[in-house]
């Protein structure tokens, strides 16, 4: 055998084969063994994709049906100008038209945006950032983007036929050359493949590539952002009530295609947010290229539509409450101006609305101003209207009747164990007079005694009763954060229902002037619910803006019974504070408020604002509110009206200057509206069922003859405006 | 394991070798089925004619030629060594004279069969090189001697190279060198040959993936070169100054090229350790590997996506006792020619397994080059075979009877 250098180097190449293969193993175990959950996801990405499908957002409806914000579908279609290449001008021409812009428009939007200034001719070397998603159309609705989808499937670029024919017409011609050499010539034959076959294979390599970037351009040069829009069909119509939405961050998994959600961010949206979103869809499965093998579907979930919210909230009771704010806000020049309509029996809210407001369908963002939902979070120290609570309480609690007698002391009383006196600044001083009176005509002096007379505990017990300094459970916002000055810096407070929240101080000063509403604060929507117990026969309601939950097709799925909240005072009571409350608009402060076919109650309200500069009561800030409801004898409307820093001229600051003539100008509207018929005369009919509102008949001759038309037109002539 | 005893009762057949030549052959022939069933069956081909089919009809035409080539001593086979080369030499120039399949001249069709000669080559140059170098070891000390066993390698391998095969004729020059070491070429020759190759290789990289346009003196095919510049994980081969549509053009094609390798590594390692299951790897079934080249080029790829590591490890394994059975039998040889031979077949089955594997686990750059057994492709299995059966053959007359 060879010596022992040969069979040293035999060893060496076993040993070397072994190294290799050890190379191989370690490889494969550091491939497989180790690592593989990389690849293995990779390997799942080539066939496996999933999309997110969104379920459509639930629509808002009034009372009737109609439509306040619903959902749609849109699309901004976006250019990618790689992808588009050298076809702009042929995309132009096929996707112009659907997205409704002309070619040129289409053009100029694809255009790559100009160069930065200040780039020079040194830098222009340097491969540049393309944009890939500029803008082409937005606000399409998404039908409009699905046809053109269907348009570019179907359609073929002309480079891209035209090098196909060119191709097959050079296939042909080799074919017949070739034939046209006999077989067994190989020189000959292969001569022939040599010249027509490079043209052939030059062609061929070109229509790959013109027929590869003409299909990518068709399947990805224009691509959707698919967005769901709010839509507020009548525009700021209850803005506040319905409130707005955000988008939020897009779901895992989801792309372009899928929206993002919308989440309600204030008001009905974010309340019923859970309730309006629809569920999400899914689709797993496999695909080959850009096709799904649906055979090898993994998973799919249907998306569902969320929720229509169904109001108690009538559109055109809305719509005349939004005439009215806008006709204030012209008179008064008012800071804020809110109208709160409920009916008494059941809290139902036929109508809230302030200004200032926003338009929904405007997307820029609206000042804070114009955001609050002041007639629910906007509390303020309500003045006289809060007389209701005072009087009630006293005739509840039998220490008065409305005939009672009362001095009011002309005007100016100074409580016992009190240094600071009690004024009446509001319509003619009073002296010796009676409780209806009093109330009727405003007296502070009056309701201060009243107040005194129940005594801290007992006035406080009324006070929760009727609802203040706890939220009322709107479902339209968060109530009640309310700015309180505590040694003179201002402290956010909220109503939580316990001692002292909302109430500045319980001490004696106070308690002389709490039975007239200072040093405590009240929203709007808590004194128009006070005002609707009185008018429920003592009993107070929760306001209801939701009647019921609906599935798209219209299944009910949860129905909002009326919510009693407490018996406040008896329906005696009830009867006497109505008497009383008719009074004022019959004689006392609120006589503009008074219409001509139905008993109104109410009461008007004038507050001095604390002035921020100074930080005392100013003697220029007011704010003035008309509380009431009508007709007497069956309530049916309970309308609540305030405006913030009316600045109208004279003394129509005060809330039976300022906000009872609106109070009458929207009650003559609604009794229209919801047809009831008039009542001044009719007294002793018995109240009315208005959930059937009885029919009316508007044939001229019949409505002129009946007699008690003729019959409250007398008495409106003779009534002393 | 040179100084084996003589037992009588030794078999005369090297069963380990032949068992997991069966294994493998068999082990191809499913993975092949699981590749080209479908398509096959899509097309309407009789059962007969699919390719796994033919795979295994390769096998068994392969072990009778095996059956035949036994019956004669692999000495006085040996004696037509260099006829056999210089009558393959005009083949593969032949070659030339067919029109292109797919871009190269690789095939001769024979009626139904592509037949390759550059696989017959590497058969005759075995022989060629094993005679030539059986010559007395002082001989060899001569640097003409070894020229002329460079040049014997050096032939073929540039037409196999112009065809452009460059996967097959990589095959030649670890032949050479490790014939030329087993025979005893002094070490002095041997290194500065590594050198110089070594050189050239680095060379060839260099102009390859850096020299600027105007100075590329190798003119690789535009996929070659694209493949190498894979290996080496450059994105971007456009020359400064080029438009950025070039830019983008280079790109593109740079991503088609990677895609292979990149879908054979993402078919590998998602097989994780036990594999996804006969016929259920959808990297092949979906596209994703070459579809000209999962059920040949690619087959490894697919074997460990199935069958996991268990399955390629289970693969490596065969080969080692294939090549390990190998080179026992060389050190068994009863004489310099046969030692030749065989380490001769063992260092072509080693660099086709290599650098197969290596290249479906980024281990070496893309080169078209059948697994040895397991690649659909007749001419390779009978090929390998006969390969296997010189060894056999070896095995068979390692003594003088």
């Amino acid at each position: 055998m060879a010596g022992r250098p040969s069979q040293r180097r035999f060893w060496w190449t076993i040993g070397g084969f072994v190294a290799v293969f050890a190379v191989l193993a370690g490889r494969l175990v550091q491939l497989q063994a180790i690592a593989p959950r990389q690849p293995a996801e990779r390997s799942a990405d080539n066939t496996e994709f999933k999309v997110v499908r969104s379920g459509r957002r639930g629509s808002i409806l009034d009372a009737h049906g109609v439509p306040l914000v619903l959902s749609r579908y849109k699309v901004t279609v976006r250019a990618d100008p790689l992808k588009l290449g050298a076809y702009g001008q042929e995309m132009a021409h096929i996707a112009a038209p659907l997205l409704g812009i002309t070619e040129a428009e289409f053009l100029n939007r694809i255009q790559p945006p100009p160069v930065v200034p200040g780039t020079n001719a040194s830098t222009a070397s340097v491969p540049q950032r393309v944009r890939r998603n500029l803008g082409v159309a937005t606000n399409i609705p998404f039908e409009n983007w699905e046809a053109l989808v269907q348009l570019l499937q179907t359609n073929r670029l002309s480079e891209d036929w035209r090098l196909a024919n060119e191709l097959t017409n050079a296939t042909k011609a080799l074919a017949a050359q070739k034939r046209s050499v006999p077989w067994w010539d190989v020189l000959q034959r292969r001569q022939v493949s040599k010249t027509v076959g490079a043209r052939l294979q030059e062609i061929r390599a070109r229509y790959k590539v013109v027929h590869s970037n003409s299909v990518e351009c068709l399947a990805n040069g224009l691509y959707p952002e698919v967005y769901e829009m709010r839509v507020y069909p009548r525009d700021a119509l209850a803005a506040h009530v319905l409130g707005y939405t955000t988008n939020a961050l897009a779901a895992p998994g989801a792309d372009l295609r899928t929206p993002l959600p919308v989440r309600g961010a204030a008001g009905l949206e974010q309340r019923f947010d859970a309730e309006l979103q629809g569920s999400s869809g899914i689709l797993e499965s496999r695909r080959f290229g850009n096709r799904e093998l649906v055979p090898l579907r993994l998973r799919e979930m249907a998306a569902a539509e969320g929720l229509n919210v169904v109001l108690n909230l009538d559109a055109n009771i809305q719509g005349m409450v939004e005439e009215a704010l806008d006709f204030g806000e012209e008179t008064l020049h008012p800071k804020a101006l809110s109208i709160i309509i409920v009916r008494p029996r059941d809290g139902a809210v036929l109508a809230l609305g302030n200004r200032p407001t926003f338009n929904p369908n405007i997307r820029r963002i609206p000042s804070l101003d114009a955001l609050q939902n002041r007639a629910i979070m906007a509390p303020a120290e309500p003045g006289s209207t809060f007389k209701l609570v005072t009087y009630s309480a006293a005739l509840q609690e039998g220490l008065y009747n409305l005939d009672s007698s009362i001095n009011c002391e002309n005007g100016h009383w100074l409580p016992p164990g009190i240094k600071y006196p009690v004024h009446d600044d509001q319509g003619d001083h009073q002296g010796l007079t009676t409780v209806i009176e009093a109330f009727a005509h405003s007296s502070n002096v009056g309701a201060s005694k009243l107040g005194l007379a129940l005594g801290t505990n007992r006035f406080r017990d009324y006070i929760y009763r009727f609802g203040y300094l706890a939220r009322t459970g709107i479902e339209c916002g968060e109530e009640g954060m309310f700015t309180k000055f505590v040694k003179g810096r201002p402290v956010q407070m909220a109503f939580h229902g316990e001692a002292g929240g909302g109430v500045v101080r319980w001490d004696p000063v106070a308690a002389s002037r709490l039975p007239y509403g200072y040093g405590l604060f009240a929203t709007p929507l808590q004194t128009c619910m006070a005002a609707a117990a009185i008018a429920n026969q003592g009993v107070l309601m929760a306001p209801q803006l939701v009647k019921r939950l609906e599935t798209a097709d219209g299944r009910v799925v949860r129905e909002f019974k009326p919510v009693t909240v407490r018996r406040v005072i008896s329906p005696a009571t009830a009867q006497m504070m109505t008497k009383a409350m008719r009074q004022v608009v019959l004689e006392g402060t609120g006589k503009a408020a008074a219409m001509d076919d139905y008993g109104v109650c109410g009461k008007t309200g004038t507050s001095k604002k604390v002035d921020p500069a100074t930080r005392a009561y100013s003697s220029t800030l007011y704010y003035s509110s008309f509380v009431g409801f009508f007709p007497e004898e069956s309530p049916e409307i309970c309308m609540m009206i305030n405006a913030d820093q009316p600045a109208a001229a004279g003394k129509a600051y005060y809330g039976g200057k300022a906000c009872a003539p609106i109070f009458k100008k929207l009650a003559v509207n609604i009794a229209a509206y919801v047809a009831l018929p008039p009542s001044l005369v009719r007294t002793n009919q018995t109240a009315m069922d208005s959930s059937v509102i009885p029919p009316v008949h508007f044939s001229p001759g019949e409505t002129s003859a009946t007699p008690d038309v003729n019959q409250s037109l007398v008495t409106a002539q003779l009534r002393p405006h | 394991m040179l100084d084996n005893n003589l037992n009588r009762r030794e078999s005369r057949m090297d069963w380990p070798l032949w068992l997991a030549v069966g294994a493998l052959t068999l082990i191809g022939a499913a993975f092949i089925h699981s590749v080209t069933a479908d398509t096959d069956s899509a097309s309407g081909l009789p059962w007969w004619r699919y390719r796994s089919t033919g795979h295994l009809i390769a096998f068994v035409v392969g072990l009778m030629a095996v059956a035949a080539l036994c019956l004669i001593d692999y000495g006085r086979i040996a004696r037509w060594a260099l006829v056999g080369y210089w009558l393959t030499i005009p083949m593969l120039l032949g070659v030339f004279l067919l029109p292109p399949v797919n871009g190269a001249q690789r095939w001769v069709k024979l009626g139904p069969i592509n037949f390759q000669p550059s696989e017959l080559a590497k058969l005759t140059f075995l022989f060629a090189m094993a005679s030539f170098l059986a010559r007395p070891a002082e001989e060899l000390r001569r640097f003409q001697n070894v020229l002329k066993a460079l040049g014997l390698a050096l032939l073929p391998c540039a037409l196999i190279l112009k065809e452009p095969d460059l996967g097959s004729s990589l095959v030649f020059m670890p032949m050479a060198l490790t014939m030329m070491l087993v025979a005893g070429v002094p070490r002095k020759l041997l290194a500065r040959m590594l050198g110089f190759g070594a050189l050239v290789t680095g060379l060839v990289l260099v102009d390859v993936l850096v020299a600027p346009a105007g100075w590329k003196f190798i003119k690789l095919q535009g996929y070659q070169q694209r493949r190498l510049l894979v290996f080496f994980n450059v994105t971007d081969p456009s020359p400064p100054g080029s438009s950025p549509e070039q830019r983008r053009q280079n790109r593109l094609l740079m991503r088609d090229t990677a895609v292979n390798v990149d879908q054979a590594m993402i078919a590998i390692g998602s097989g994780g350790v036990v594999g996804k299951g006969w016929r259920q790897g959808t990297q092949h079934s979906l596209g994703f590997l070459p579809r000209l080249g999962a059920h040949n080029d690619f087959i490894f790829s697919v074997i460990a996506e199935e069958e996991g590591f268990l399955g390629s490890i289970t693969i490596v394994f065969l080969y080692a006792v294939v090549l390990f059975r190998g080179i026992r039998i060389a050190g068994e040889a009863r004489d310099r020619l046969g030692r030749l031979l065989a380490t001769g077949v063992v260092t072509l089955l080693f660099t086709h397994i290599f650098v197969n594997i290596g290249m479906n686990i980024r281990l070496m750059p893309v080169t078209g080059i059948p697994l040895p057994l397991l690649s659909a492709g007749g001419t390779s299995v009978l090929c390998s075979l006969i390969a296997i059966g010189i060894l056999q053959n070896i095995h068979l007359y390692r003594r003088h009877y």
